[in-house]
């Protein structure tokens, strides 16, 4: 195992994340990181193990991959749920037993799997983009509480309402394209989701602690 | 079927072990990370001796043959070892699922003998004392031969041949040259009556293709075709250089059984559009005839129409990665499942 990573890919579940990802990489000047979805028809997590087995062919033998998912309101669960479709599809790959640690691999990779917004905090990315945006727009915010409860959206999963909340209020702020969904959120003339938020601090803190992470690997191989 | 390969000190090879290969081998990556040296190194060690050194020296452009007085057969063999250091030995082998391990060993050694001169219109002044000689020794599970280059007197090349050779067709990534071979497996398909099936699998492809015959022109022998349309047949390769191309890949699969077929830069001269029928007949005559295939390519077009027909049979299989990036050539095999999820997902393999 070497002790330099020449490669670190990030595998996270949609448009919408890829997006986020590429943009805070970016915006918090991180290290160069590729990020990748799973293409349709296989989306969410039950595309990760293809997405896996598939991208590892086309990276260098030292490559780091994290895969990302939303730890939702039961992180077990989520995590759960990932593994079983990385073992589904990855046969050949040593598969991380918890979240939030890299397992060495053949080919002297490494993959590990990491909960949003932390491994045993519950949300999503949505939660993080959430909370960023009822910062930036509170008028807006007290409305869309209104709304939320007037129409019973309330009363759903609570990672259902977090999405529902978030798509109405870029709706809401976007009089560009009021239909503009998370993948182009980042792609408008104004800034609708501010990066700089410190919701999105625990997943800058996880990208900068990536190498370190990796070298932990390594060392207890 | 060959299963495993491990080459050291080949062309641009220190060290590649390569398990895990399937049925249908496709080797990517960049300019001079070694696709076609794998190919050659597969084919020098399933050859009968050492002139396929030599075939090798044409296929990559290197015309000059003659040995000029004073000089060895090291001159016309040095860039088959490592770094062109002729001090280190090649060792290839590859394991056979039916016929076991072969191996070649190619070192550099003294003659024990003065220096061959070889007739010059030139004076030549010889500087060295003895000379040096490449030997090369070929084993088997059955039996070993060794075999040297040899100037002779008169200023040809001499090499001693072996019959245990490794079934092998070489086809190159440009199809200039004669249709010799071809004609060979054309007539020995055409005696065996099935001439008529191998055309019929050619017109899939090649629908435009009516009929193909070996006519005389010129005084040469070569493929015909007849073309919807065209009052007289024309030659083949006058129709299109892929279509010659592709015909003779398919002959070579369909009367060579048991081979390897080493397929250098596969999807030169053909039609995007036309990789998936042709590449489907090519797989399904291998299947008939228990050939396999280990074939370069640089396209990703190719590649992505091989999907359906991965996702159909997986475990058929194969693709090889060459990386230059660690500082020499390197070679990674992945199996079908994850060649095809690399399909699926548009990742950049090449």
């Amino acid at each position: 195992m070497p002790s330099r990573i020449e490669s670190r890919v990030l595998l996270c579940e949609g448009l919408g994340d890829e997006a986020f990802l590429r943009k805070l990489i970016q915006a918090r000047g991180l290290d160069q990181f590729e990020v990748r979805c799973p293409k349709p028809p296989d989306g969410d997590r039950e595309g990760f193990g293809r997405l896996l087995s598939g991208v590892r062919v086309g990276s260098p033998s030292c490559t780091a991959f994290a895969v990302l998912t939303d730890a939702d309101y039961d992180p077990v669960k989520s995590f759960r749920e990932v593994r079983a479709a990385l073992k589904r599809d990855c046969a050949s790959f040593r598969i991380p037993d918890r979240p939030g640690v890299f397992v060495p691999q053949e080919h002297d990779s490494l993959v590990g799997i990491f909960l949003i917004p932390g491994q045993e905090t519950p949300g999503s990315l949505d939660s993080l983009c959430l909370a960023a945006m009822r910062a930036t727009w509170p008028d807006q915010s007290r409305c869309l509480d209104e709304f939320m409860r007037c129409t019973g959206v309330t009363d759903w999963d609570r990672g259902k309402v977090d999405k529902s909340a978030l798509r109405c209020l870029l709706a809401a702020t976007c009089e560009e394209d009021p239909n503009t969904g998370l993948p182009y959120a980042w792609s408008r003339k104004r800034e609708l989701i501010p990066l700089s938020h410190a919701s999105f601090d625990p997943v800058v803190d996880l990208l900068s602690r990536f190498d370190a992470l990796c070298a932990e690997a390594v060392a207890t191989r | 079927m060959i299963e495993k390969i491990e080459i050291h000190n080949f062309r641009g090879f220190r060290s590649v072990d390569l398990a895990g290969l399937r049925r249908f081998n496709f080797i990517v990556g960049p300019n001079g990370s070694g696709k076609t040296a794998l190919l050659e190194a597969l084919f020098l060690s399933m050859a009968p001796g050492p002139k396929t050194a030599l075939d090798l020296r044409l296929l990559r452009g290197q015309l000059g043959m003659t040995l000029l007085p004073g000089s060895h057969d090291e001159t016309l063999l040095r860039h088959l070892f490592h770094r062109c250091e002729m001090d280190t030995e090649v060792f290839i082998q590859f394991l056979d699922s039916v016929r076991g391990a072969r191996s070649l060993r190619i070192h550099s050694a003294s003659s024990g003998r003065s220096v061959v001169t070889l007739p010059s219109l030139t004076d030549f002044r010889v500087n060295e004392p003895s000379g040096r000689v490449v030997e090369f020794e070929w084993r088997t599970e059955t039996g070993q031969h060794q075999a040297r280059l040899e100037a002779l007197p008169d200023g040809r090349l001499g090499f001693s041949t072996w019959a245990d050779a490794y079934p092998g067709v070489l086809v190159p990534s440009s199809s200039q040259g004669s249709d010799s071979e071809s004609i060979l497996r054309f007539s020995e398909i055409s005696k065996r009556r099935q001439d008529g099936r191998i055309v019929s699998v050619l017109r899939r492809a090649f629908p435009q293709v009516e009929q193909v015959s070996l006519e005389t022109e010129a005084g040469e022998t070569a493929f015909f075709v007849g073309v919807k349309d065209l009052p007289v047949k024309i030659p083949i390769g006058v129709l299109s250089a892929g279509i010659r191309r592709y015909w003779s890949i398919l002959l070579a699969a369909v009367n060579s059984p048991g081979a390897a077929l080493l397929l250098d830069e596969v999807e030169n001269g053909f039609y995007f559009d036309r990789f998936e029928p042709m590449m489907n007949s090519i797989f399904d005559e291998c299947r008939r005839s228990d050939v396999q295939i280990f074939a370069t390519t640089h396209s990703r077009e190719f590649l992505a129409s091989l999907q359906p027909m991965i996702r159909d049979a997986p475990d058929d299989f194969a693709l090889i990665r060459m990386d230059g990036r660690a500082g020499g050539p390197a070679a990674y095999a992945f199996g079908g499942v994850d060649f095809g999820h690399a399909l699926a997902e548009e990742v950049e393999v090449r």
